[in-house]
C-alpha cells in the first residue's frame, strides 16, 4: 500500500509537472511558429522560448526522483 | 574564434570608384562601412533581375555565352516572355483539367448503371422529346442537401422531373442526374443558385453528347492529357533553354553592378573625388593595398585607420575549423556573436555530441546514427544534410561510447546477452542515483565554464557590474558544492567553514553587484544559477526515457511468435532512435543556449560581408573563411543568450 503511494506520488510529480509544461509549450508554441512564420530568422529564439517550460517538467522528474529514492528505497 | 578587422579608408578620383568596387569585389575581402542607409536598389536594375530571374527558375543551364548588354537583355526578355506566358498559361489549364476530370468522370459514371437509356440519348434526342437533363455534382456531407433538393424540385416542378443520385461513398460528393421539361430549365438554374450546389462543367467539346459518350470522351481526353503536358513542358524547355546560359551569365553580372551601386552610395563623394571606409581581416590589409595599388597605381590612396576604440557595427568574421561549420550555424540559429563576445563555436561542438551521447547511450542506436551520418556526409557533402551528417557522425560516435560505459546496445538487450557495463547500466533498480549525480556534476561544470568565460569577457571590457555578479555566482556554487560534499560525499569537516564563508561572500557579493535593488535581484539570480544547474537533469531524464522506450521494445519483441515480436520489437526501436535523433538534440541545444550561452555570450552581432559575396579568398596568411553574404545580411535580430528559469 505504501509503495503504491509512493508510486503514486512519483508519477504526479511529474505528470502535472508535464501537463503545466505541455500547456505553457503550446500558447508559447503556437505563437513562436507564427513569428518563425513571419521572420525566419528568429527560429533560434523560438526554439528557445518553446524549450524554456522544459524546465518545470525537469523538476517535476527532480522531485519524482527524490521521492522514489528516499522514500522508496526504504 | 572570431578574425580582428580593421579599417581602411581610400580616396581617389570620382571616375575611379567603380573601377576601385570592381577590383574589391574580386578580391572579396573587404565590406563597405555603412555611414548612411544604402537606400533601395536602382529601380531599372531590380526589375531586369527581377524578369531574368523568372525565367531562370525555368531552367537550370549554367552560365555560358555573352553576356548581354542591358538593351539586348530588354529585348530577349521582351521576346521571351511573352511565348512563356502563353506556355505557362496552357500548362496551367491542363494540369486544372488533368484535376478536374476524375471528379466529373467520377459523379457522371456513378450514374450510368442508374438510367442506361437516359444516358444513351444526347441532347439533341432530349430537346426532341421536350427535355433537358443536368448533370449535378452535390458536396453534401451532412446528407441534408439531396433531401431538401427533392423536396424543392417537387415543390417547384411537380411529378415533371426525374432525379437520380449516386455516391460512390459516404461523405463524398454525389452524383446526381436531373431531366425535365425544357421550359422548366430557367427555373431550376434559379433554384440551383444556392452556393453549396456545384454543376458538374462539362466543357464545350463534350456539348450535346449522350451522358455515356460524355464520360467515354472525357476518359479518352484524360488519358492524352499527360502527353499534352508533356508536350508544352519540351516546347516550353526548348523556347527557355538556348537563352538561359547568356541569361546566367548576365544576371551575375546585373548582381555585381546593384552591389557595386549600393557600395558607391556609401561613398563621400565630390564633383571630383570619392572617400571610401572599408572592414577589411586585420591580416589581410597590406593585400588590398597592394591590388588597389596594382589596379589603380595613383589614382586612389589607402590609409589604415585606428580601430582601437569601439566602433559602431562593427561586423565579425568568425574563422573556425571546417568540420565546425554546422556548429557555428547552430549558435548563428540563436544569434551571431557581437564584438567583445567570445566566439563559442569550438566548445559548442565539443560538448555538444557529448550531451547527445549521455542522453542516448547505446551502442547500437549510435552505430545507425554514425553510419547514417556517414552517409549523409558521403552524398551531400556541401548541403545542409551533409552538415548535419557531420553532426550525426560526432553525436553518433559519442553515443556508442557511452553506450559501452552504460552497457546497452538496444537498451537492455545488450545487458541480457552479457555485455558488460564499465560504468553503470541505467536501467538497473540502483541506476538513478549515480546518472542524476553525473547529471549534476555535468551541469555544475558547464555552468562553471560559462561563468568563468562570463568573468573574462566582464574583465576583459571593463565591465564590473557582471564581472561582480558572476563572480558571486561563482562563489555560491563552490561553497554550496562544499557543503554538500560534507553533507554527502564525506569531504573532510575542516571544508564547512571555507565553504560556508564562500557562500556568504558570494551571497554578498551577487547582490551588491545588482545596485539599488541587489537585496531582490541577487537573490534571483542566484537561484537562476542553481536552477541553470538543476537543469541539466534533463541529461538523465531524457536518457532513461530512451532506455525505458528500448526496454518496452524488448518485452514486447519476446511476447507472441518470433515474427510478429521481432516485427514490432523493430518499429519501437525505430521509433525509439527517431525520437533518439531530435529529443536529444533540442534539449543539448537548449542546454546551450540558456544555461552555457546566458553565463557569457551576449550576441547581437551580423557577420562580415565582403564585396563580391561567396568566402573570403585563401590569402597567404589565412585559411580560407567561409562567410555566408546571405546569412550575414539575414542573420537573426539581436538576441541576449537565455537567462536562467
Amino acid at each position: 500500500m505504501e509503495l503504491g503511494l509512493i508510486a503514486l506520488a512519483a508519477g504526479l510529480a511529474v505528470g502535472l509537472a508535464a501537463l503545466a509544461t505541455g500547456y505553457a509549450q503550446a500558447r508559447i508554441g503556437a505563437a513562436a511558429m507564427g513569428a518563425v512564420a513571419e521572420k525566419p530568422e528568429l527560429t533560434g529564439r523560438a526554439i528557445l522560448l518553446v524549450a524554456i517550460p522544459e524546465t518545470l517538467v525537469i523538476l517535476g522528474f527532480a522531485v519524482s526522483a527524490m521521492i522514489i529514492l528516499l522514500l522508496g528505497g526504504k | 574564434m572570431m578574425v580582428p578587422l580593421t579599417q581602411l579608408e581610400i580616396a581617389g578620383l570620382r571616375t575611379r570608384l567603380d573601377d576601385a568596387l570592381g577590383a574589391l569585389q574580386e578580391l572579396r575581402l573587404a565590406e563597405v562601412v555603412t555611414v548612411v542607409d544604402p537606400g533601395e536598389t536602382p529601380p531599372d536594375l531590380a526589375e531586369l533581375i527581377a524578369r531574368t530571374d523568372a525565367i531562370l527558375m525555368l531552367g537550370d543551364r549554367s552560365a555560358t555565352g555573352t553576356i548581354l548588354s542591358d538593351t539586348a537583355l530588354r529585348t530577349t526578355l521582351d521576346h521571351l516572355e511573352p511565348q512563356v506566358a502563353k506556355l505557362l498559361a496552357e500548362d496551367e489549364e491542363l494540369r486544372g483539367e488533368a484535376e478536374a476530370l476524375p471528379r466529373s468522370i467520377a459523379a457522371l459514371d456513378a450514374l450510368q448503371p442508374l438510367v442506361p437509356e437516359l444516358g444513351r440519348l444526347n441532347d439533341r434526342q432530349l430537346a426532341n422529346l421536350g427535355l433537358a437533363s443536368m448533370a449535378l455534382v452535390l458536396d453534401d456531407p451532412d446528407l441534408r442537401i439531396v433531401p431538401e433538393l427533392t423536396r424543392q424540385l417537387a415543390e417547384l416542378l411537380g411529378r415533371g422531373h426525374l432525379m437520380v443520385t449516386s455516391t460512390t461513398a459516404p461523405g463524398s460528393p454525389v452524383g446526381c442526374l436531373l431531366v425535365l421539361r425544357r421550359r422548366d430549365l430557367p427555373k431550376v438554374d434559379a433554384l440551383l443558385g444556392t452556393e453549396r450546389i456545384v454543376e458538374v462543367g462539362v466543357p464545350a467539346a463534350y456539348a450535346g453528347k449522350s451522358l455515356r459518350a460524355t464520360v467515354e470522351a472525357m476518359r479518352e481526353r484524360l488519358a492524352v492529357l499527360p502527353r499534352e503536358r508533356n508536350r508544352v513542358r519540351v516546347e516550353l524547355a526548348a523556347t527557355v533553354m538556348p537563352a538561359t546560359g547568356p541569361l546566367r551569365a548576365t544576371i551575375a553580372v546585373l548582381r555585381a553592378r546593384v552591389e557595386r551601386a549600393v557600395a558607391a552610395a556609401q561613398a563621400d563623394v565630390s564633383s571630383r573625388t570619392f572617400v571610401l571606409r572599408l572592414w577589411v581581416p586585420a591580416k589581410q590589409t597590406a593585400r588590398v593595398e597592394e591590388v588597389l595599388a596594382d589596379r589603380l597605381g595613383s589614382a586612389v590612396a589607402v590609409e589604415r585607420l585606428d580601430t582601437s576604440e569601439s566602433v559602431g557595427d562593427q561586423p565579425v568574421l568568425l574563422r573556425n575549423r571546417p568540420g565546425w561549420e554546422p556548429f557555428q550555424q547552430l549558435v548563428g540559429l540563436l544569434s551571431w556573436p557581437a564584438r567583445g563576445d567570445l566566439d563559442p563555436t569550438g566548445l559548442t561542438a565539443l560538448v555538444l555530441p557529448i550531451f547527445f551521447g549521455v542522453m542516448v547511450g547505446d551502442v547500437v542506436y549510435g552505430a545507425l546514427l554514425l553510419a547514417a551520418g556517414w552517409w549523409l556526409r558521403l552524398h551531400w557533402s556541401k548541403r545542409t544534410l551533409g552538415e548535419v551528417g557531420r553532426v550525426m557522425v560526432l553525436g553518433g560516435a559519442w553515443t556508442v561510447l557511452f553506450g559501452v560505459l552504460y552497457g546497452e546496445a538496444l537498451g537492455s538487450l545488450g545487458h541480457r546477452v552479457g555485455m558488460p557495463a564499465l560504468w553503470f547500466y541505467r536501467g538497473g533498480p540502483t541506476a538513478l542515483e549515480p546518472l542524476l549525480l553525473f547529471a549534476l556534476a555535468i551541469g555544475l561544470v558547464h555552468v562553471v565554464l560559462g561563468l568563468v568565460l562570463g568573468v573574462w569577457t566582464a574583465a576583459r571590457g571593463h565591465h564590473r557590474r557582471p564581472l561582480a555578479s558572476k563572480l558571486g555566482t561563482l562563489l555560491v556554487l563552490a561553497g554550496l558544492f562544499g557543503m554538500a560534499g560534507v553533507a554527502a560525499a564525506g569531504f573532510p569537516a575542516e571544508v564547512l567553514t571555507p565553504a560556508v564563508a564562500a557562500l556568504v561572500v558570494g551571497v554578498v557579493v551577487a547582490c551588491v553587484s545588482q545596485g539599488a535593488l541587489g537585496l531582490l535581484l541577487g537573490p534571483l539570480d542566484l537561484l537562476g544559477a542553481l536552477g541553470n544547474v538543476l537543469s541539466y537533469l534533463r541529461l538523465a531524464a531524457v536518457g532513461l526515457a530512451s532506455t525505458y522506450l528500448a526496454e518496452v521494445a524488448n518485452q514486447l519483441g519476446a511476447r507472441g511468435p518470433l515474427l510478429l515480436g521481432l516485427l514490432v520489437a523493430t518499429l519501437f526501436h525505430a521509433l525509439n532512435l527517431a525520437l533518439a535523433a531530435f529529443s536529444p538534440t533540442i534539449q543539448a541545444l537548449r542546454l546551450h543556449y540558456v544555461e552555457f550561452f546566458g553565463q557569457f555570450y551576449e550576441g547581437g552581432g551580423r557577420l562580415f560581408a565582403p564585396l563580391g559575396g561567396g568566402s573570403v579568398a585563401e590569402g597567404p596568411e589565412s585559411g580560407s573563411v567561409p562567410v555566408s553574404s546571405a546569412s550575414a545580411v539575414n542573420s537573426p535580430e539581436p538576441v541576449p543568450a537565455g537567462s536562467s528559469v
